[in-house]
């Protein structure tokens, strides 16, 4: 499944560099959408996990700003409530937010046998 | 039970002939050039957001013509240079000129109103910061004029920003004048702070406090704790470029790092300094768009203040590719996770709200949609550089420029224009145009994201930011002339805004409230605010009883007019709100700005090296401020008034529960602050490079240590006698209180001085390493605190002398005793630490 969103992310990717034609060098130079290496290349499936998700929330939060302008009076009802507020507010994002925490720090961990950029560009010696 | 509700008011009416215009009269504004002297806050108020304005246009203009470099490949529009002075011109003018100023003036502009209170508690004080932020700030703006600005970018990182990369005189500009306008921020944070808490009105427990004024008090309480830390670090960068000091030269036991924890141990929380506030405004215009109260308010002000509190432990995000171990890495993304709770609260509640009620889409209520839509992607985006291995991959490219404005133009713009379409009609004889604000937030936001959205791309396409141009083969040419239009086009947006400002503005009895709201701003008002301070028993005061703006205006609440025939305003109790005094006012007056003149120019003097013209300058601001502190409290012709309904409070108040007392324990807190930031950076280096800490054997300098700590000791004791000499009041031996205080303040002085002498004659040079520069800052950091205390000191016994001084009116002498012992407790202190602290860990 992972690759199934990967895959329609480079279509998607394939659109935009059809539109910025001129975008060919980018592609081959430090795009990090092009990943040349394995650290890189998980790094990548996480930029593709993480827009994924901020798409949806994007869209999420779009819609219920217009079901509470326009929606009727059950959404509107449903909406105005504190109980709303605590379960999108606090529970929805707490869940989400775990779970991407874990994915990235088992992300550092497998980061640290390939060459990340934060592993060797680390020249500065401070004693 | 109409009649009841009346027979419950404090006054009654018709009110005695000439009140009004009694009251009109102490609170009119002077006129022709005199206008300058204005203190009150409608008027400071205002002047302060033009001049936030101006700032802002000065660095969109810097903005437009990156853009216009960057339209295109390898453009030679403007030099490397000159692009690196518009870039690191643009970030601080909009961050420190604009942005943090911005939101501080529509406090100063906003609260009083909204309070119920006449003005904030020290209008003198807002005036100065003013002032102080207006000369400072242009006289900043214009170094690029000549080409002299800094270039090390808004966070100037040493070593790039040290004398041997940066030799020229930007980057002292740029410490000195930055270190400046953040001791003015914080003198209006203690404004703030003192105004939010002891001037409301009656009845407004905190509870039902409006949430513009929650995020006003947590915003002014962020100031306190974390603007100090750049003053610190400004004043160490400029230390060690201007004497050689080394806090950030390796080779000399610094550490560069050590600016970037500092930087950002306030850089951080000032992002939210900014937004706090604008989501505050947010707060207040959607219940009223809405013709609805807010929902979840508790759920809201508890929100604020994690966020406030939050927002300190996260300063390391900023620094995820400096080399850190991943265990500290883990525990800052957690954390900055965490923080995006309590902001993903509120957009939640704000939608609620919108539920509640029935959306009506004035112009302000477009640019609160803008701003929930622009905001919640930034905090998207936020949370994705949040995540350490992405960070390694979009740190310092076009993502992170995207996502910077993305929170900071739909998180403090985009409110501050709802503000202003929102709340011109509070202060302004004519509201707004309607139909231009609508062209004008169209486009706006439409070249907002045209202009930003893209960039997140061109980031992760691997353009970095802060290049002056890029070769035409990366293949970023496109995006870059999109986000270059886009940028036009938002600027079109703020450019009809400003037109309708300059044409419909202006101060005078105000239009009125054109939008239905609930809140005391709304109260019909004048230079003196509303005509009777009211009751307050619900959170939309003006929704549960309509009959209040008559009632207001009728004079039939607190204080309809002047009872002592100064300014005044009541001071309540900071949880309850229970009136506790009549705090008599200031009046006009020309020694704020001409204090505010004389600092400015005392910095900008030292930034060329002028000494001796700096000390003129700062001679000139201390008899300033002198000469406006002597007008102050004078001897009230009542000892209580009567604010009706058989009210009778006394109009004048020391000790622990006054104002002033107030004001310096806050001012303390930021010492406090100060020193603590202080202490980190000592012990900071020290772990870096311990090698140049002496060991026991060589800490032959302490050998003033003990006498310092016992004159400190004596001193304080001299103190605590006067104080208490001057509580029971000896009529015949009237000459112990000044020998007492003459004596103490001569034992401290003599201390701080032995203490540098002691250095000095052991042959410690603050040149030679960190360790020595940091012994040296100790004494520097005690003596920001003596001075003071020492011109406060002669300044109260002058008072004594004039008889303005005694058991009750002692205000002056309990600010100088705070500010002693406090001086007295920071250099106990430092014989510990720099004396002490080597014993022990060798
Ligand atoms: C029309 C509005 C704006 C435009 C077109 C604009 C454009 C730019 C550009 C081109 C840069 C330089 C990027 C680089 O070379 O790395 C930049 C940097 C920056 N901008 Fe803006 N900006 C706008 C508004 C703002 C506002 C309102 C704020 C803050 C309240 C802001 C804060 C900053 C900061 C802090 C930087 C970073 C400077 C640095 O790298 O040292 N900008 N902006
Ligand atoms: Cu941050």
């Amino acid at each position: 499944m992972a690759l199934g969103l990967r895959l329609d992310w480079r279509v998607a990717a394939l659109l935009g560099f059809a539109v910025f034609g001129n975008a060919t060098e980018a592609w081959c130079n430090q795009s990090a959408l092009h990943p040349a290496s394995d650290a890189a290349e998980r790094i990548f499936n996480l930029i593709v996990v993480m827009t994924a998700g901020a798409v949806a929330i994007q869209l999420l939060v779009i819609g219920l700003v217009i079901a509470g302008v326009y929606g009727n009076w059950r959404w509107r009802h449903r909406i105005a409530s504190v109980r709303f507020v605590f379960a999108m507010g606090v529970i929805f994002p707490t869940v989400i937010l775990t779970a991407l925490l874990v994915y990235g720090l088992l992300l550092m961990r497998d980061g640290h046998s390939g060459a990340l950029p934060g592993h060797d560009a680390a020249p500065m010696d401070t004693t | 039970m109409t009649n009841t509700d009346l027979l419950k008011l404090p006054n009654s009416a018709p009110r005695p002939a000439g009140e009004l215009e009694a009251l009109e009269r102490i609170w009119s504004t002077p006129t022709g050039f005199r206008r300058l002297t204005a203190i009150n806050n409608n008027i400071i108020g205002v002047y302060y957001i033009a001049t936030a304005l101006a700032f802002f246009v000065f660095a969109g203009v810097l903005a437009a013509i990156m853009r216009a470099q960057l339209a295109v490949p390898d453009n030679t529009l403007v030099s490397p240079d000159v692009y690196n002075q518009l870039m690191t011109m643009h970030g601080t003018v909009m961050m420190f000129l604009f942005a943090v100023p911005a939101v501080e003036a529509a406090g100063v502009l906003l609260l009083p109103q909204m309070l119920g209170a006449r003005d904030l508690p020290f209008p003198r004080l807002s005036a100065y910061a003013f002032w102080a932020y207006a000369i400072g700030g242009t006289i900043f703006c214009s170094s690029l004029l000549f080409g002299l600005s800094p270039a090390g970018g808004w966070f100037m990182y040493p070593p790039l920003t040290s004398s041997s990369f940066s030799s020229g005189i930007g980057a002292d500009f740029w410490l000195l004048g930055i270190g400046f306008i953040e001791i003015s921020a914080i003198a209006g944070a203690i404004e703030i702070i003192v105004g939010v808490l002891r001037t409301r009105a009656p009845g407004m427990t905190i509870g039902k406090m409006p949430v513009f004024a929650w995020t006003m008090l947590i915003f002014a309480g962020m100031v306190i704790f974390a603007f100090p830390a750049i003053i610190l670090a400004t004043l160490l960068l400029e230390l060690e470029r201007a004497f050689g000091w080394p806090f950030f030269i390796s080779d000399r036991g610094g550490d560069p790092l050590l600016w970037q924890h500092l930087f950002w141990f306030f850089g951080h929380p000032e992002v939210y300094v900014i937004f706090l506030p604008a989501a505050g405004m947010v707060s207040m215009i959607l219940p009223s768009m809405t013709q609805s109260p807010l929902v979840a308010y508790n759920i809201i002000v508890v929100a604020l203040i994690a966020t406030g509190f939050f927002s300190f432990g996260l300063w390391v995000h900023h620094m995820f590719t400096t080399g850190l171990p991943n265990l500290s890495l883990g525990f800052f993304s957690a954390a900055s996770m965490a923080v995006s709770l309590p902001s993903g609260v509120q957009v939640f509640a704000w939608i609620a709200t919108i539920a509640n009620g029935k959306l009506r889409f004035h112009t302000p209520a477009l640019f609160v949609l803008g701003f929930l839509f622009i905001f919640t992607l930034g905090g998207l985006t936020g949370v994705m550089v949040a995540m350490v291995p992405f960070d390694w991959q979009a740190h310092d490219t076009y993502f992170v420029v995207a996502h910077l404005h993305y929170v900071l133009i739909g998180g403090m713009v985009f409110p501050l224009f709802a503000a202003i379409y929102y709340w011109t009609p509070a202060f302004s004889r004519k509201a707004l145009d309607e139909r231009l604000g609508k062209i004008a937030f169209w486009l706006m936001f439409i070249g907002f994201n045209l202009a930003f959205f893209i960039m997140h791309l061109t980031g992760l396409w691997g353009m970095p930011r802060r290049v002056y141009t890029y070769k035409s083969e990366m293949g970023w040419g496109l995006p870059n002339l999109v986000s270059t239009i886009g940028a036009y086009i938002f600027a079109a947006g703020v450019a009809i805004v400003l037109f309708d400002l300059i044409r419909k503005f202006r101060i005078g009895y105000p239009r009125g409230n054109v939008w239905s709201a609930g809140t005391l701003e709304w109260l019909p008002n004048g230079n003196y605010s509303a005509r009777s301070v009211p009751i307050i028993r619900h959170h939309n005061p003006l929704w549960s009883d309509p009959a209040l703006s008559r009632h207001v205006e009728e004079g039939r609440y607190y204080l309809p007019g002047t009872a002592t025939g100064y300014r005044e305003t009541i001071v309540t109790s900071p949880v309850e709100a229970v009136p506790q005094y009549v705090m008599i006012m200031p009046q006009p007056s020309w020694a704020p700005m001409i204090a505010a003149a004389g600092t400015a120019a005392f910095f900008i003097l030292l930034t060329f090296k002028l000494v001796g013209l700096a000390l003129f300058a700062g001679a000139i601001a201390v008899i300033a401020m002198i000469r406006w502190g002597w007008d102050l409290e004078p001897k009230p012709p009542f000892a209580e008034v009567d604010i009706g309904g058989g009210l009778r409070l006394p109009t004048y108040m020391s000790g622990p529960r006054s104002h002033s007392w107030w004001a310096v324990s806050i001012l303390l807190l930021a010492a406090a602050a100060l020193y603590l930031s202080y202490v980190f950076s000592y012990l900071y280096l020290w772990t870096v490079a311990p090698g140049v800490w002496p060991s026991a054997a060589d800490v032959s300098y302490g050998s003033f240590a003990a006498l310092c700590a016992a004159l400190f000791i004596v001193a304080s004791v001299g103190m605590l006698l006067a104080s208490h000499t001057l509580r029971i009041a000896h009529r015949s031996r009237q000459w112990i209180f000044p020998v007492l205080v003459i004596g103490s303040l001569a034992a401290l002085s003599v201390g701080l001085v032995l203490e540098v002498y002691g250095h000095w004659s052991a042959g410690l040079r603050p040149t030679i390493n960190s360790f020595a520069a940091l012994t040296y800052t100790a004494s520097l950091l005690q003596g920001m605190l003596v001075a003071p205390a020492l011109v406060i000191g002669v300044y109260s016994l002058a008072r004594y002398a004039r008889g303005d001084l005694d058991s009750n009116r002692r205000a002056a002498f309990d600010v100088t005793h705070l500010l002693f012992q406090a001086a007295v407790v920071e250099g106990l202190f430092n014989q510990l630490l720099v004396y002490g602290f080597p014993h022990v860990v060798r």
